[in-house]
This record gives structure tokens, C-alpha cells and sequence, in this order.
């Protein structure tokens, strides 16, 4: 066991880039490599939810008071700005309790018009949004036209809103493809462009083809430095919205019941969640073989997808929280061992 | 009420900018005094904010420090040394260079790969549409193997020029995770006002080659503007509670206050920087600031 994890593990805190708020499972698009699963009538994982926008208000303010979480708000879907109006209620709310950066993701739908795309651009500027995560692959195609998207980066640009086009690929469909369907001097005026393989979480596991996704051939890495403190649909909270943020089998906390400073404060001493963050999902599966499950490592793409198989079944994750539910008994166990 | 101290921790990065002294091999500021103030700055770091105590310990997360210019690797075995420095105290190390810089340097830059010292490489493609096509084969190969060794790799170019050599097609590039920035001809559009402006994000700590500290590329070279000093203890800086003739914490919190009839008067942004940075800039470069 390497000290510097182990130092990490015992005194570092849990510590998040960005408050992560889905705020909505629906989305216009149905796209294939989705890992959400959202579509028109909610995410096909988690159902149709939305949540409330006082409660998220509360929320946003409350989170102000987390010391490891960065002063950054990421409202996200679905497709987040089905609920335009919603959405402008809560930039200007994070604006006003002192997020530094307030930004969103989008299919960019909402610009298909231009001139209704600039208005609505200007609408968000204005209340406080930064910057703008556009997202755009091959699978978007089938249910946003590009001129939407091309349009949104120059509405965006036009306001003034930082835009980040988020492609996705897979070995059937790369990038360039992506980026050929758009207009090359909107391209051109994006201020970057973030390439990243599908992770075959959510609908892509289902509807991709597992032998067309990249693997990055190491599950055992650690995610401690990439967290964003996320909200789902439902209201339930995650270390992240890399795909654990989509399953049902672990609880740390929902917004409805409990403050989001207390929730983070609870996870933050969770040893469960210490043990994912600080080693990685790979640590679970020497538990997961305790209990006569074998795991073929091999078989995922990465320590997201990983975390995420882990968490999406209910016998896997049972073990797992059962195990650490039962730390302090086998600890009182070997002491007892110690002292005889 | 945040003071001097506290503003540390929104200065993650560390950006040198050093000239190159061929005669003595070695940089201004010097190797020796680069190491020694960072090392100074980390302890000073970790005492203000409390980590020592086992408080704000989030702050060490996201830091990194980086030599900037296009002839960053003159000396390699100076650069080394800093990167290594940094990894030590818990520091990313980026690179960034021209393409034509970084594949004329491969072999210096192997020991730095050896040793996991690069957190990152930007790599810059801003020649001419001849000038890539002209080595097209040897950029493609050169950025078919970055690509391959697991760094976060940026790329800032033209995408024309990225299109020509079928970058994003290739198998290396959409099998890992990158970042293309790209880079236009087209003018930088007029200054808008979003209603936040927080300095926050733009913070960094920049070095120039007389030593003298700054806050941000919009305050880089305006001395009467600089934090302190690498010669001088982090106590005698702007951090140590020294005077200063700006209000860091009122910039985190709202950024600079930038009149109506500057902003009506700068309609065409003119630099690359953040549009309120170059604004403020302005503004302190004609001493009409009020913050």
C-alpha cells in the first residue's frame, strides 16, 4: 500500500472541481452513445425527474459553504435548457451567492433559429453564465441538425459566453466526422474543443457495440482529482457525473432531506466513498472475490466504466457498502486477535 | 472577510516567463533562485492557508508551474530540475512549445517522460498552410507518438491545418482524451459585459526574467503592479500583507470595475487576453482605475 495514498486517505478531503446539477432527465435527443439515457420522456436508468428549482436555489446557496468545493456551478441534463426560464433563475441565483465560474451543457437545439439563439445567448450572458459545453458527435446527427450548432457557437460567441464543443468518438466514428457535419468558421471560433472516446456507460453499453470503444487498458487508476459534487435528476448526490451519478444503489444523501453542505460533510467521512476516490473502483474487486464474484477487469474501458458496473448492480454494491458497514466490527475482531 | 493570505490559494499556477542567457547557460532568473523561491512560496503556502495544520489541504489539488517561451528548452538539465522541483512539492509540470521546437528537442524531452515530470504539453501549430504541408509527414508522426504516450496533450492551431493532416481521424487521437484550441484569423470580436467577471480564474502567479511577481497576464509587465519580488521573502510580498495598490480580494469577488464609457469606447478587442483583463489593463495603463 503506497504511503502517499494512504496519507491521502486518511487526511485529504474529498475535493470537487465544480457543483455538477442535473437538473432535468429529459432531452429532445435520443442519442445512442448517451450516458445518461435521457430522451423525451426521461432517462430510460433513473425515469422521468426534474428538479425544483426553489430547492435547487437553496441548494446552491448552502453549497457556498463546502470549503473543498471550487466556486464553479455546471447546470446540466438531460437537456437543461428544455427549462430555459429555470435555468436563468439559477445562473442569476449562483451569480448572486458568489459562484466564480457558472457554466452549462447543451445540445445546442435552442439556436436553430439564429436570431432567437442570440437573443436567448444575450438572456444568459446576462445572467451570469461563462461559458458554454456544446455537445456534437455522430449520434447527436440523428435528432439535432448542425446548423443548431453552428449557430449556437456563434450566439454564444456573439454574447460573449465562452464555448467548449464536446466531441465523442468511437472507432467507427471519430471526430473528424463530428466536425465535418459542422460549419468550418464556426469551428473556428469555438474557444476549444474537448475530444474524449465514448464510455460505454448508460444507453451506449446497450445500443454500441463493444468491440467499436476504446479502452483505455487501465482500470486501476484513482479518481480523487477529477471529482465534480453532483446532483441527479432525482436529487440524490454523487462524488461525480462520470457515470456513478446514474445508478440507484448507493445512498449518500438526497437534496429533499438533507442540506448539500451536510450531504458532502457525510461523504467526505464515508469510508466506502474514501476507498473509490483515493485507490480507485479496482480496490472492490478483491471484496467483490471475498464473496465469490469474479470480475474481469480487462473487460472495461476505463475506472469510470468500471465504478459505474460496480454501481449499477445491486448485488455488487450491496456487497460492497455491506463490507465497509461492517469495518468497525472486524476491526473489534482483530483487536481482539491482538490482545489474546 | 478574505485578506492578503487567503488570496494564496486561488494561485494554483506558477508561469515563468524567463529570458535565455547563453552565455551562462542558464536563465534569467537564474535556476538556482527559480528553485529556491518555489520552495520558499510552497512552505509559505502550506503555513498561511494552514495546511500544515491539516486545514484547506483541498488547495493542493489543480497546482502546477510551467516555463514559458518558445526557448524554454535551451537547457535542458536546468528545465529538468525545476520540473522535478515541482513534482516534489506537488506540482504539475506543463510544456508548451511550437511544434518544430518541441521535435527538434525529442530527445531532451525523453528524460522528462522517463520520470513522469509532464503533466501536460501544449503543442502550438502556427505556421503557414505551406508550412505545414511542407512537413506534414514528419508533424503527423511526431504528433501520432505525443498522442500515444498518455500525456494530456493540448493543441493550439489552426484548424485548417489540424483538418490537413487528418489528425482527428487517426486512432491515437480519438482513442485518448485531448484539447484543441483553436486559433483564428478572423478579428477577436467587440467587449461584452458578463455580469461576472471574477478575477478568480485568471489568477496566477507570473514570473518575469527580473523576478518581479504578478498576478495575471492582464498585469504582466506593469511593475508598479507587481506582487513582490523572488528575490524577497513571501513575508515583504503582496501576501505578507505588504501595500498594495489593488484590491485582490474585491477582484476574486467581482472582478474589475470597468465604466460604461470605456467599455462603449473599446467596442473592438485588440489582444487574446480574457476581455476584462485587457479592459482593466487599459484602464491601469491610463491610471483611471478605481480598484
Amino acid at each position: 500500500m503506497e504511503s502517499s495514498t494512504l496519507f491521502a486517505l486518511m487526511h485529504m478531503p474529498i475535493t470537487y472541481s465544480a457543483l455538477v446539477v442535473e437538473n432535468t432527465s429529459r432531452c429532445n435527443a435520443k442519442c445512442g452513445m448517451c450516458y445518461q439515457s435521457a430522451g423525451p420522456k426521461g432517462s430510460d436508468q433513473l425515469g422521468d425527474h426534474a428538479i425544483d428549482s426553489a430547492l435547487l436555489m437553496e441548494v446552491l446557496t448552502d453549497a457556498m459553504h463546502i470549503p473543498s468545493l471550487t466556486k464553479r456551478f455546471h447546470l446540466s441534463g438531460g437537456e437543461t435548457f428544455l427549462k430555459l426560464e429555470d435555468a436563468i433563475l439559477l445562473f442569476d441565483h449562483a451569480r448572486k451567492v458568489g459562484f466564480e465560474d457558472i457554466t452549462a451543457v447543451s445540445n445546442g437545439y435552442w439556436a436553430r433559429n439564429f436570431i432567437k439563439g442570440i437573443g436567448t445567448a444575450e438572456r444568459l450572458r446576462d445572467a451570469g453564465l461563462t461559458s458554454m459545453e456544446i455537445s456534437w458527435d455522430y449520434w447527436h446527427l440523428e435528432h439535432i441538425p448542425p446548423e443548431a450548432v453552428n449557430n449556437c457557437i456563434e450566439a454564444c460567441h456573439h454574447a460573449g459566453i465562452e464555448t467548449n464543443l464536446r466531441l465523442l468518438a468511437t472507432k467507427t466514428h471519430s471526430h473528424a466526422e463530428a466536425l465535418a457535419m459542422l460549419d468550418k468558421k464556426s469551428v473556428a471560433k469555438v474557444d476549444r474543443i474537448s475530444c474524449c472516446p465514448v464510455f460505454p456507460t448508460g444507453r451506449a453499453s446497450i445500443t454500441l457495440p463493444k468491440e467499436d470503444i476504446y479502452k483505455e487498458d487501465n482500470v486501476y487508476g484513482s479518481c480523487h482529482t477529477t471529482l465534480n459534487l453532483t446532483i441527479n435528476a432525482k436529487g440524490k448526490v454523487f462524488p461525480c457525473c462520470a457515470g456513478m451519478d446514474q445508478t440507484n444503489n448507493v445512498l449518500f444523501g438526497d437534496i429533499a432531506e438533507q442540506k448539500i453542505s451536510h450531504i458532502a460533510e457525510k461523504m467526505n467521512a464515508s469510508p466506502m466513498l474514501r476507498t473509490l476516490v483515493f485507490y480507485g473502483a479496482s480496490a472492490f474487486i478483491p471484496i467483490l472475490q471475498e464473496a465469490g464474484i469474479q470480475l474481469n477487469e480487462k473487460e472495461h474501458a476505463n475506472v469510470c466504466t468500471l465504478c459505474w458496473h460496480l454501481f449499477s448492480n445491486k448485488t455488487y454494491s450491496h456487497i460492497i457498502n455491506d463490507y465497509f458497514d461492517h469495518a468497525l466490527e472486524r476491526a473489534l475482531d482483530s483487536l481482539m486477535e491482538i490482545n489474546s | 472577510m478574505m485578506n492578503a493570505t487567503d488570496t494564496l490559494k486561488y494561485f494554483k499556477s506558477i508561469n515563468f516567463y524567463p529570458l535565455i542567457d547563453t552565455e551562462n547557460q542558464d536563465y534569467f532568473p537564474r535556476t538556482a533562485d527559480m528553485l529556491q523561491w518555489l520552495t520558499q512560496l510552497h512552505s509559505f503556502y502550506q503555513e498561511a492557508l494552514g495546511i500544515n495544520e491539516g486545514r484547506n489541504m483541498h488547495s493542493l489539488y489543480n497546482r502546477e508551474i510551467s516555463l514559458q517561451g518558445d526557448e524554454v528548452m535551451a537547457f535542458p538539465d536546468k528545465l529538468i530540475q525545476v520540473a522535478r522541483l515541482a513534482k516534489s512539492l506537488g506540482y504539475g509540470y506543463s510544456l508548451t512549445l511550437p511544434i518544430d521546437r518541441f521535435m527538434a528537442i525529442q530527445s531532451d524531452l525523453q528524460p522528462l517522460l522517463d520520470e513522469c515530470l509532464l503533466s501536460s504539453i501544449g503543442i502550438v501549430m502556427d505556421g503557414t498552410a505551406e508550412q505545414v504541408q511542407e512537413k506534414a509527414k514528419e508533424y503527423t508522426a511526431f504528433l501520432e507518438e505525443m498522442a500515444s504516450k498518455g500525456l494530456s496533450i493540448g493543441l493550439i492551431g489552426y484548424m485548417e491545418h489540424i483538418d490537413s493532416l487528418n489528425l482527428l481521424e487517426k486512432e491515437c487521437f480519438n482513442a485518448n482524451s485531448f484539447t484543441i484550441y483553436p486559433m483564428s484569423q478572423e478579428p477577436l470580436g467587440s467587449f461584452t459585459r458578463n455580469p461576472v467577471t471574477s478575477c478568480s480564474r485568471h489568477f496566477r502567479i507570473l514570473v518575469d526574467e527580473k523576478g518581479l511577481i504578478y498576478p495575471c497576464i492582464g498585469l504582466y509587465g506593469l511593475e508598479e503592479f507587481a506582487l513582490g519580488s523572488i528575490y524577497t521573502k513571501m513575508e515583504d510580498s503582496y501576501f505578507g500583507h505588504q501595500q498594495y495598490p489593488l484590491d485582490l480580494p474585491a477582484l476574486i469577488a467581482k472582478g474589475p470595475t470597468i465604466p460604461e464609457w470605456l467599455l462603449a469606447d473599446q467596442s473592438q478587442r485588440l489582444t487574446g487576453m480574457p476581455p476584462m483583463c485587457e479592459l482593466h489593463r487599459l484602464m491601469l495603463e491610463a491610471s483611471v482605475c478605481e480598484v
